[in-house]
């Protein structure tokens, strides 16, 4: 099968995604309040950095919610700044949305991580954001690549641009990844789990991580929420060196293909720890390090699953999600 | 005598396919030419503003199969468009005709990708074309008839690789990436006039057609940059409706050119903004301003049996048109515009001054004109017989009879004049008003009465007229007389009695003789 026809055959297997309330409920009650946050910090006017989808779902709804800027006729995102790597989706979103800050036809991290690519001065050019929104729809350390995947060193860099901008400015970090354990780097599974277990000889971490099994058997046992610390320690650690102090707002988990695997989704606050022009305090940044980690052990995620089949929470997912989906359907996007 | 043949140099072609746009527009707007042949009803273009690195076009058109598709890049030039007729499946006037509209991508950028999927088909296609140069400086030497490359009597433009995939048999539509933009389009693009000068560019404000015209409306499309400059060719070129209350507002004779465009069903969408015709007279900024709206239609059959089909409009307002971009002529062929608005009114041999600046119109020409069209549809082959009739209909419309008895710019001649009479006539109401009242009598206005009895003044007051004798009215030119009327009747009335009447007489002479050599 050419690249081509993979492309399509998961362009069009998706093709139902957009109306997944799954999905949904956790924009609802993971990403709307953080918005709302960010609105009223900004008097409204958040800058916004997704790999929103064809559908650009996000995009949409937040702007139905009256959280991120769009003007009154509805085709101009003037904080907005989109990159996706599918020419096709690519041209369905520029299409549809409109005028936005920046829009990008490449992948992210060829044009984050490749000073030479011709966007890199463009994208880099929108950087600070207040919310950053990276759904990689694909594993975090995919096995193709090394432990220190190109997706692992752009969140990295992210991070770091997101300091370089402006080190006073408090954000979020959506990220959104799949746990498909045969489709993970074992390599990268195996350098967690040795890093968990090293947080873990410190005996102020234990407590905080409870009940849990210890990481080799976590690896096995749950792997969703081992990747789920996994990755949630490796964005403090990189806070850390960027002088922020991570915090774990939420994180919510849900099963895909009836369990074969799950996609984890978390939320991270970024707070800067140093004042405009103070010397860094590498007592504070460790200290702070160490309270995100305590912190995010004492976490559980969200089953998502659990929360939609709650008495008529579903219908109400579904009715929050309808103006969105008629806005899609308007707009003819599913169909190409 | 042996007969030689005549070759041309396949760069002809070669030069042709590197591109052969004036404008940003131009280019673009064969895209949306295409989408509507093909029956679309939408068309979205993304131009990756504010950088200009990707354009994007979908359709949702009939779409191409993979074999029509290739047959297109094997013959560019020899559509067969019209071979079943004239009219598309909707009924719409097919306006492609030679089969170079997939060139226009050549200006934009030099490789870019096509997918497309047809009603029924559980199939779609992309193709990723490269239409590289290279070949140039080998068909600087070649003719036409010798072989190159792989084709004969062809010239290689490029080369196009093609992949199928599955898709919904409902799914119809086709679509264009751009990658690479032209360095030159980019530009171009990007780029705000005045800025060298010094002075402050104008902002293009962004939302709909509407807010878009208010912005121009002013003044020029041009001096809020290349990009407002695009939008507003698009706008203007291709087949969509007009904005609220256009082309002429209130012009009830205009409906039919206004649901001609509702009837074809297509919006093109420009990054968002849906493109309307911004064409709205008179601009709401010049108030109620007095205009007039010159409907025109004509049939005339050709020397070569085709027959000319015009309908439209001419218009003229007291004062100037704007924004400038619309003073002119617009003539149309099968409904898109070509080229822009031409001040010239193509080619009118007269000097008219002023009035070129106070006039717009537009030409519908529905049949008879195609063949005149140059390939870039910025222009016309102007030795062509349909052009010339075009001409001389325009010329006679403008300088000799009509329908309505006199040729536009006698009617506007005339208007001017009837406007300018009756401006003069308000304003010497008005001061004949400040003259009674000055005077202090009690008539609402200044009158002026002469009498062929004498007066001993010379001038007198009565019942709220100033009465002059023959032998002071004798002393004043017509133009003065109000004036000098309204300063003696002043003076009678308000020293009047204390100086002798003759003493009055004199004064009014020495008075009457100084206004006629002011």
């Amino acid at each position: 099968m050419s690249s081509f026809q993979s492309i399509q055959e998961r362009r069009r297997s998706g093709r139902n995604d957009y109306r997944d309330l799954k999905k949904h409920y956790v924009r609802i009650n993971g990403w709307l309040p953080v918005f709302e946050r960010h609105a009223r910090l900004r008097d409204g006017a958040v800058r916004y950095l997704t790999l929103c989808s064809k559908e650009a779902i996000d995009v949409r709804y937040f702007a139905l919610k009256g959280v991120l800027p769009r003007s009154a006729e509805k085709n101009e995102y003037p904080l907005l700044t989109f990159v996706e790597e599918n020419p096709e989706d690519y041209a369905v979103i520029a299409e549809t949305l409109g005028r936005v800050r920046l829009g990008i036809q490449a992948r992210l991290e060829d044009v984050l991580l490749d000073e030479e690519h011709e966007e890199h001065g463009s994208l880099v050019g929108t950087f600070p954001h207040d919310i950053i929104n990276l759904d990689f729809c694909g594993e975090v350390m995919p096995k193709k690549d090394h432990p220190y995947s190109e997706t692992v060193k752009c969140i990295e860099k992210v991070v770091s641009l997101q300091a370089e901008k402006d080190p006073t400015c408090p954000w979020h970090l959506f990220l959104t990844f799949r746990t498909h354990r045969v489709q993970q780097n074992e390599e990268a599974n195996t350098q967690l789990r040795e890093i968990l277990e090293n947080n873990l000889a410190k005996e102020h971490f234990k407590p905080a991580y409870g009940q849990r099994p210890p990481p080799s058997q976590l690896l096995d046992g749950d792997y969703p929420e081992f990747l789920r610390l996994g990755i949630c320690k490796y964005v403090a650690f990189c806070a850390e060196r960027q002088g922020y102090r991570m915090t774990l707002d939420s994180s919510w988990v849900y099963g895909r293909q009836k369990g074969a695997y799950h996609i984890v989704k978390i939320v991270a606050g970024l707070v800067p720890l140093t004042r405009p022009n103070a010397l860094p305090n590498p007592a504070l940044i460790n200290e702070a390090y160490d309270e995100a980690v305590e912190a995010l052990f004492r976490s559980t995620a969200t089953d998502v699953e659990t929360g939609l089949g709650s008495d008529g929470v579903a219908e109400a997912v579904e009715k929050e999600l309808r103006p969105v989906v008629n806005e899609i359907d308007e707009l003819n996007i599913v169909a190409t | 005598m042996a007969r030689e043949p005549i070759n041309v140099a396949a760069s002809v072609i070669a030069d042709v396919s590197a591109g052969i746009y004036r404008s940003p527009a131009g280019a673009l707007k064969e895209l949306i030419s295409n989408a509507f042949d093909a029956d679309a009803s939408t068309i979205r273009l993304s131009t990756g503003w504010p950088e200009f690195r990707t354009f994007t076009c979908t359709d949702d058109g009939d779409g191409i199969t993979p074999d029509h598709f290739k047959s297109i890049m094997g013959h560019i030039g020899g559509s067969t468009k019209r071979d079943s007729g004239e009219v598309s499946g909707r009924g719409r006037p097919l306006v492609g005709r030679i089969g170079i509209g997939i060139l226009s991508i050549a200006q934009v950028c030099r490789s870019f990708t096509v997918i497309s999927s047809v009603r029924n088909s559980p199939k779609k296609f992309q193709a990723q074309i490269d239409l590289q140069p290279y070949l140039l400086a080998e068909a600087r030497r070649a003719t036409l008839g010798q072989s190159i490359g792989t084709g004969n009597q062809k010239v290689r433009i490029g080369e196009y690789e093609i992949e199928e995939a599955e898709e919904e048999p409902d799914a119809h539509y086709t679509r264009f990436i751009m990658k690479n933009i032209d360095v030159g389009f980019r530009q171009r693009l990007k780029d705000v006039p005045h800025t060298r000068g010094g002075l402050t560019p104008k902002q293009f404000t962004k939302g709909t057609m509407l807010e878009f015209l208010k912005t121009v409306e002013a003044s020029t499309v041009a001096e809020h940059g290349a990009y407002a400059q695009m939008i507003w060719e698009l706008g203007v070129s291709a087949p969509v409706e007009y904005v609220d209350a256009g082309p002429v507002a209130g012009e009830r004779r205009l409906d039919e050119l206004r649901s001609r465009h509702s009837a074809f069903d297509f919006k093109a969408f420009v990054d968002g903004v849906q493109l309307l015709k911004p064409i709205r007279l008179p601009q709401p900024s010049a108030g109620s301003i007095e205009h007039r709206t010159y409907p025109v239609a004509h049939e005339a059959r050709l020397p070569s049996g085709r027959v000319l089909r015009v309908t439209g409009y001419l218009y003229w307002q007291k004062g100037r048109v704007l924004p400038r971009e619309l003073q002119g002529v617009l003539v149309r062929v099968r409904n898109v515009a070509i080229g822009t608005y031409d001040a010239t009114y193509m080619g009118y041999p007269h000097h008219e001054g002023w009035k070129f600046s106070q006039m717009s119109g537009e030409l519908y020409v529905d049949d008879g004109l195609d063949q005149a069209v140059n390939i870039d549809r910025a222009s016309f082959r102007e030795s062509d017989e349909g052009f010339i009739e075009l001409q001389s209909f325009l010329f006679e419309k403008l300088k000799g009879g009509t329908d309505e008895g006199a040729g536009i710019f006698t009617a506007i001649k005339a208007e001017t004049r009837k406007i300018a009479r009756a401006k003069r006539q308000v304003e010497e109401e008005r001061k004949d008003r400040l003259a009674a009242r000055a005077i202090g009598s009690h008539a609402k206005q200044l009158r002026v009465v002469t009498s062929p009895e004498d007066r001993p003044s010379g001038i007198s007051v009565e019942g709220g007229a100033v009465v002059l004798d023959d032998g002071i009215k004798r002393l004043v030119p017509r133009k003065r007389l109000r004036l000098f009327a309204a300063i003696c009747g002043l003076i009678e009335q308000e020293v009047g009695a204390a100086l002798p009447r003759a003493k009055r007489r004199e004064l009014y002479e020495r008075l009457a003789g100084l206004v006629k050599d002011l």
